[in-house]
């Protein structure tokens, strides 16, 4: 496993224990289709360590450049800074966390342990991240892709401005390094049979997604210059020479409408108009696809249905719609109703069918995978079985039309009950533990954090936008990412009470700025994770020790402090992090001969923090001060300060010399974080070693 | 509760000359509380006295352990393998201390932390003297307010003439217990209650040794 969990066999079982462990997960986790540790990879990237936040995300967004683009991020509906002054941009972040990182290297294979092969058929969202899953675990996996790239729809479908194909590729490759065998061109029923698969391999997953477009049946669908979505956006993907009429209709209000709309416009339609059945605030496509298209001249036209296509001459003239008065009836069934009196004509050159589409099962037909009578594969969504003993199903074939992100959630629901099939030889029901989020912000909080406002993702003005295929959502620069990345409050990571150990002295309840900790009935203190923001002066203040903090806990700072034994060790909350140096590194560069402790926030400052790095031997101790601009907690104290005043105190009466420690100021870039190392360090050579050591670091 | 504040660790570190095997004693209640004796600074003073004796080239063991309470047998007979160590170092207040020294007579028990007074917890790391432990509690008669603890010179019928705009004239900054006395009783509007003259207190009261025996 990349991320290094030990003794845990499966990716299903490091996210479950995960899960487990703590199921009350923060909003944004909660509202992710794959419940990403949404946390851990935005805290890496505030800190500058990229390539470790860039793994963190491909854990369950297994797709990180891709989803980092096209996610509809629910996450960020959910974020409690909402409440604040606007959600942390995750998506955003994700991104950043893959562009950054395209010149690293991606992984080695891991070893086929398992010795067992499974077949997945389809490249897409999620036979790709099923393939991810599997081959982590170590199984030696295949994917048949009937197209030359893996990627299906996000490949084949999504328009160019929205994702770049090299950024599709650049995530298959990610996966491809696991060890994972990609077999492109490959068309089930032709250049491979089903049956020779699932005979073949221990266990088949057929993700083949919905790649038939459906068309109309009304007067005129099959006129010349009537096209459907699929094969419109292939090649307005794919043919430099594609070309469409001056003036289009587009049928359908889905996202792939949008896409279509928007891709005829850039292959030079003057005069775009997108009808759909639905009424404005039914279309089912996302708000800032409205929005977008809007700005780049389409024209929305809501509740209209189609009623016939004109024709002359075997071509497209125009096209008559119908008004639709009603899309679902009183059972919320799609079940349209239209007044026939009200029409409208719009000429066109093309009219564009997108409204909506079907699995290929043509390689399936003859095959002993069964198909109901609608066409579609017979599966159980609790064991993702289909009715072959090894063969699994997931994502849009099976569920219908649905985001990418929630086919890549189906895919992890998917290998997990392939990997429990192939090591227990059952096919059982898989549960995928749910997380609880925790509640809103409360007002009191709310009023003590500090603002910090959102960025936004540049975008390319419309008038440019219509040109061409560029993309249009540019990515932030590492100083807005790690800004960005700064806001994220950490909510649910904080203050934990161990209760025998609780005076009820009160201490917590007075220190938190936030208003937190709280004296529970059974006379020990609590934390409302409501309001904590895991800042931790409670837990180094606690005169029991009673307290732990999630984020920070003492064990994982204790490791990062015993990292250093020589040279300087340094203290800094992640806002003190100088600018990053090199990009892409695992972390930021410190200067040589210098251990950077980063801790959430300089008040999670222990005296022992300070001693212990004393005690190991390096020559001298620095602890950086907050950054007041960039600070989102409010600090009545300066806490860090005065712990390290009494620590000085203490290395003075023990004959080390209070200088050994010293409290100084942010440095504002990685130049004068040098330069105040090279300071202190001089001064340290005036001191001379550290008694605890007699070696000086020079 | 009862108040101390640490010692200087320099001074823990000379009462354990002679010693490399100790035990430090945090106690859980008043100590813990006053952020002076609890496992916290238990641990603090450990890896300083630790630290102290690396510096000189010497090896010595502590042994950290914190009981709920010093004062009560019950719980100083929760520590375990008290016999393996040389001497001990008390966090709790005297009475604690005390406690220890009483329990384990062939082990020296040194203090830990310098106990003050009876205080009051005014906000995060600040206390107040309140109470001298008399033995003769006169609160009723004076509005609630304690002037054998306030009052600088202990007076039972103030002010005195230092009085100075309603602060003490030892210092600017320390109120006169004799106004906070006037004033909270003209609010309750029973200033007659000082026009009346308060006997001397028996001093006997609040002597050396004394013990109480509720069980009577």
């Amino acid at each position: 496993m990349k991320s290094g969990v030990s003794n845990i066999t499966s990716q299903s079982e490091a996210f479950e224990k995960w899960m487990v462990e703590n199921p009350v997960k923060p909003p944004c986790t909660s509202a992710c289709p794959v419940n990403a540790d949404i946390q851990s990879f935005v805290s890496l990237v505030a800190q500058g360590r990229f390539r470790e936040s860039l793994d963190a995300v491909r854990e369950r967004c297994t797709l990180p450049g891709s989803l980092g683009r096209i996610c509809h991020h629910p996450c960020e509906g959910e974020c409690r800074r909402n409440d604040v002054e606007g959600a942390v941009n995750i998506r955003a972040i994700k991104r950043f966390a893959a562009d950054i990182c395209t010149d690293e290297p991606h992984y080695t294979p891991v070893p086929k342990t398992q010795g067992k092969r499974v077949a997945i058929v389809g490249g897409g969202p999620a036979g790709l991240t099923a393939a991810y899953d599997l081959a982590e675990d170590g199984f030696d996996v295949t994917i048949f892709e009937k197209n030359d790239a893996c990627g299906g729809a996000i490949y084949v479908g999504v328009p160019k401005y929205r994702l770049p194909k090299n950024i599709v590729a650049w995530d298959v490759a990610a996966i491809a390094s696991l060890g994972v065998d990609i077999k492109t061109n490959t068309t089930i029923g032709k250049d491979i049979q089903f049956d020779d698969i699932a005979k073949d391999y221990d266990a088949v997953l057929v993700a083949i997604g919905l790649s038939v477009s459906r068309n109309i049946p009304i007067p005129g669908h099959d006129a010349e210059g009537v096209l459907l979505a699929l094969p419109f956006l292939k090649e307005a993907n794919f043919n430099d020479n594609a070309t469409v009429g001056k003036r289009v209709v587009v049928i359908g209000g889905g996202n792939v409408a949008f896409d279509v709309a928007r891709s005829a416009r850039r292959l030079g339609a003057e005069e775009v108009n997108l009808c759909c059945l639905e009424c404005e605030s039914e279309i089912p496509a996302f708000s800032w696809e409205l929005e977008e298209a809007a700005e780049e001249g389409i024209k929305i036209n809501p509740s209209w249905g189609p009623k016939e296509i004109k024709v002359k001459d075997d071509k497209v003239t125009g096209i008559v719609f119908k008004r639709c008065t009603r899309v679902f009836d009183e059972n919320r069934m799609f079940n349209p109703a239209y007044d026939e009196c009200e029409l409208l004509e719009i000429d066109a050159d093309n009219v564009i069918m997108a409204i909506g589409q079907g699995a290929d099962m043509t390689g399936f037909t003859g095959t002993s995978l069964e198909v109901d009578g609608r066409g579609r594969i017979t599966w159980d969504p609790a064991t993702l079985k289909t009715n072959l003993p090894n063969v699994f199903a997931c994502g849009e074939v099976v569920t219908g039309p649905g985001s990418a992100v929630a086919a890549v959630r189906n895919a992890h629901h998917a290998a997990t009950a392939i990997e429990r099939f192939l090591t227990t030889g059952k096919a059982e029901a898989v549960v995928m533990p749910e997380p609880i989020p925790i509640g809103k912000l409360p007002d009191f909080t709310i009023e003590a954090i500090t603002r910090k406002e959102k960025n936004l993702v540049p975008m390319v003005e419309p008038a440019e936008r219509v040109k061409s295929f560029a993309e249009v959502e540019a990515g932030f620069d590492i100083q807005t990412a790690i800004y960005e990345a700064q806001r994220c409050m950490n909510c649910s990571r904080g203050a934990d009470i161990i209760p025998e150990k609780c005076a009820a002295c009160l201490t917590c309840v007075r220190v938190c700025p936030f208003g937190a900790p709280y004296i529970a009935e059974a006379r020990v203190a609590n934390f409302s994770w409501e309001s904590c923001q895991a800042c931790g002066i409670c837990a180094a203040e606690c005169p029991g020790n009673a307290i732990q903090v999630a984020f920070n806990d003492d064990t994982k700072i204790n490791e990062a402090i015993d990292a250093g034994t020589s040279g300087i060790t340094v203290f800094g909350c992640q806002y003190a992090v100088p600018t990053v140096k090199n990009p892409a590194s695992k972390a930021t560069p410190a200067p040589p001969g210098v251990n950077m402790v980063r801790l959430m926030c300089t008040s999670r400052l222990d005296i022992q923090h300070l001693l212990r790095a004393i005690e190991n031997g390096v020559d001298g101790v620095a602890v950086l001060a907050c950054p007041d601009d960039k600070c989102r907690y409010r600090k009545d104290i300066n806490w860090a300060e005065v712990r390290t005043e009494r620590a000085r105190r203490i290395i003075e009466a023990a004959g080390i010399g209070a200088d050994r420690i010293t409290f100084m100021g942010s440095p504002g870039s990685p130049e004068a974080f040098d330069e105040m190392m090279g300071e202190f360090k001089a001064k340290l050579n005036e001191l001379g070693a550290n008694p605890l050591s007699k070696v000086l670091v020079k | 509760m009862i108040v101390a504040e640490p010692k200087p660790v320099e001074e823990i570190k000379k009462m354990l000359d002679g010693y490399d095997k100790v035990l430090m004693v945090g106690c859980g209640t008043c100590t813990t509380v006053c952020l002076t004796g609890g496992e916290r600074e238990v641990d603090l003073m450990a890896t300083a006295v630790r630290l102290m004796h690396k510096v000189e080239g010497k090896d010595i063991q502590i042994g950290q352990q914190t009981i709920l309470r010093q004062c009560d047998w019950e719980y100083i007979d929760e520590l375990q393998n008290v016999e393996d160590y040389q001497a001990i170092v008390s966090f709790a207040c005297g009475a604690g201390i005390q406690g220890l020294a009483r329990r384990f007579t062939n082990i020296p028990v040194m203090p830990g932390v310098n106990t003050n007074f009876i205080g009051f917890n005014e906000e995060y790391g600040l206390y107040s003297e309140q109470c001298k432990a008399c033995g003769e509690c006169i609160l009723d008669k004076t509005g609630g307010i304690c002037p054998v603890a306030r009052c600088a010179k202990g007076l039972l019928n103030g002010p005195c003439g230092g009085t100075n705009n309603g602060k003490c004239e030892i210092s600017s900054d320390k109120d006169c217990a004799w106004v906070l006395i006037y004033n909270q009783l003209e609010g309750q509007g029973k200033l007659d209650q000082f026009k009346q003259i308060l006997a001397p207190k028996d001093y006997g009261k609040a002597g050396n040794i004394r013990m109480l025996d509720l069980r009577k």
